[in-house]
This record gives C-alpha cells, sequence and structure tokens, in this order.
C-alpha cells in the first residue's frame, strides 16, 4: 500500500523546532483529511495541527514530549490502492486567515 | 464573518464569527499579550466547537491584535474590556452566549457573570488565576513571552488599576475552570472553582501557554454544553 511521510512544517517566526505535546490519533487509526492529528509547542505557542490527509496511520516518528525538528519525519500515512490519490474531503468550515499545514517536501 | 464594534467609548474591536448560522454562540476571549488567533484559531478550538453545531464568536481585547490599541491606561479598565464583549453580543444579536476564556479572557468571564450574568449561557474558564496579578507581574509574563509591544505596558496598568472584586460565591451559572498541573499563574484555580460553585478539571503536565489547545479542556467544555443543552433545549 502507498506510503506518505509528512515532516514537520514550518511554524513560522524561524522556529527550529516543536515539542510534542500529546498525539490525538494511534497507529492504526484511520482518520479523514482535517482531523486534528497532534498537538505541538514552540517557544511562542501551542498549535493543533489537522490531519494532512485520509489515511491509516502507520507511523508517529515522535513520543509525547519529544522534541522535532522543522523538517525531519513526522507522521506517515498509508492508503488503500484504491483510494490512492483522492483528495480528502473539503472542509466546511471557513478558513482561518493563517493554519500551518503539513505538505510532502518537494523531491 | 468579519465583525467590527466600537465600545462606548469610540474604541474598535475586531473579530469573526465561525460555525453554522443558528448554531448555538460560544464567544472565545483571549488573554494578556495573545490574541483570537493564537488563542482559538491555532489550537483547534475553531474545530471543535463549530464540529457539533454550534458558533464561534472570537474578538482581539482592545491593545491586543487587530483591534485598536489606545494610548491611555484607563481605556483597560477591567469593565472596559469586560464591556466590549457584551458589545459583540449585542452586535451580533445574543442575549446568551457560553462565555470560554482563557487566562485575563477567563477573569473577564467573571467579571460579566458579576455584572451581566443574563447574559451568559455558562462560563468555560482556562488558566485562570484565583487572585489579580499586580503590573509588574503582567509585565514580567510578558517579557517571558517575548512581548514586547509598548501598548501592553499602557494596558497592564490599566487593567489592574481599580480593578472590580472577582466573585467569590456561586456564581449560579453552569460552569467549569480547568487548569494546567504546571500552571503557576492558575495554581489556585481549582480552589477559585469551588468557591463560585463550578467543575474543575486538572491538565496532568501543563503549563499556563500550553493548556490552551488540550483536548480534555476542549472535551470538558463541550461534554458541559452538552448537558446543558440535554437539560434545557432551548438555552440560547
Amino acid at each position: 500500500m502507498p506510503e506518505k511521510t509528512f515532516p514537520l512544517p514550518d511554524l513560522g517566526e524561524g522556529l527550529i523546532d516543536a515539542t510534542i505535546l500529546e498525539w490525538l490519533v494511534s497507529v492504526g487509526d484511520s482518520i479523514e483529511r482535517n482531523d486534528p492529528l497532534v498537538e505541538v509547542e514552540t517557544t511562542k505557542s501551542a498549535i493543533e495541527l489537522p490531519a494532512p490527509m485520509s489515511g491509516v496511520i502507520k507511523t508517529l516518528h515522535a513520543e509525547n514530549g519529544e522534541s522535532v525538528a522543522v523538517g525531519a519525519p513526522l507522521v506517515t500515512f498509508v492508503t488503500p490502492d484504491d483510494v490512492a490519490g483522492i483528495v480528502g474531503t473539503v472542509p466546511t468550515e471557513a478558513t482561518p486567515s493563517r493554519r500551518v499545514r503539513l505538505s510532502i517536501p518537494d523531491d | 464573518m468579519q465583525i467590527e464594534v466600537a465600545g462606548a467609548d469610540g474604541v474598535v474591536v475586531r473579530g469573526s464569527v465561525f460555525g453554522p448560522p443558528g448554531g448555538a454562540m460560544v464567544l472565545g476571549v483571549h488573554g494578556f499579550t495573545s490574541n483570537a488567533e493564537r488563542t482559538w484559531i491555532d489550537t483547534g478550538w475553531v474545530r471543535a466547537v463549530t464540529e457539533t453545531g454550534r458558533q464561534l464568536a472570537l474578538f482581539d481585547l482592545r491593545g491586543h491584535g487587530s483591534s485598536d490599541h489606545p494610548h491611555e491606561p484607563d481605556a483597560y479598565h477591567l469593565t472596559h474590556l469586560a464591556s466590549d464583549a457584551i458589545q459583540v453580543l449585542d452586535e451580533l444579536g445574543v442575549e446568551r452566549a457560553h462565555w470560554l476564556g482563557y487566562s485575563l479572557g477567563a477573569r473577564l468571564g467573571l467579571e460579566v457573570a458579576r455584572t451581566a450574568p443574563g447574559r451568559l449561557a455558562s462560563l468555560s474558564l482556562g488558566g485562570l488565576a484565583s487572585t489579580d496579578p499586580t503590573p509588574e507581574r503582567l509585565l514580567a509574563l510578558a517579557s517571558s513571552l517575548g512581548a514586547d509591544d509598548p501598548a501592553l505596558t499602557t494596558f497592564a496598568f490599566g487593567v489592574s488599576t481599580d480593578a472590580p472584586p472577582m466573585p467569590d460565591y456561586p456564581v449560579g451559572i453552569p460552569a467549569v475552570v480547568v487548569a494546567g498541573t504546571e500552571d503557576d499563574i492558575a495554581s489556585g484555580a481549582a480552589g477559585l472553582a469551588a468557591r463560585i460553585g463550578a467543575d474543575f478539571v486538572a491538565l496532568p503536565g501543563r503549563t499556563h501557554a500550553n493548556a490552551v489547545t488540550a483536548r480534555a479542556f476542549k472535551t470538558a467544555m463541550l461534554g458541559m454544553l452538552d448537558s446543558i443543552q440535554e437539560n434545557a433545549p432551548d438555552v440560547s
């Protein structure tokens, strides 16, 4: 099954890492895009990151309380072959003015 | 939906409303040195509240974020800050809202409970100090958070001067108080919760800076709102 690994995104303000406060999902969970994924804390603030895609959680790359560098692996999803490539449902809530998202690096 | 409301003294506060029109209204009020976006949007609260069919109205306190920053300390008297929140409810045509406050925003919820309890359907209060801090303590807090806006000095003195008494009696409104176990600002929150007749939820390991995102805070607040709706379907 296809896998996708997402790194900790750039959280802005020159921050280079963040601490995992609490994972809101577990390995094996099937979640939808935009579902709450993880709470992280930087030296500036605490942030809840939404899931960047729909799929099943394969790997959480850090434990609660661990520090993760921006750009380091954060979470790996697997998607069943028959739904791979289908974009998750479009959220119906109004889009906040600024929202940190996870994305796969260009490579 | 964007909102812009002028207070009685002409100071304008700005904010926005999320969620389905007609849903019960929650009013989110942030704390000193923060703003609506950092406290309620970045932290996942908009989704948590709106996915239950409720609305979440947010605004920046005067002296913070996109709202006006008056230069006179008197403009930041606690009663003015509470009055701005009431003006927001008036602008939205909401008689009673569920108050969701963090830190100073929680303190302001208690001020509204003292002066205008009829405007409150419930109180959810996070990171609440049991006594009002001195301006020096507020400024030390601002400094520790890396905030250096000169308006915050004016604000700290204005909000601390002649502040009205904090309720220490049962407020008669469904209420829940939450605080991180490592939050030294809110270390008296459990005792205060008991005095005002609120439930208390401790958030293990959380500090004043990171308790606001906690899933357990959201669960405590939304669980209380659900129980209110079951008991009185017509509320708000």
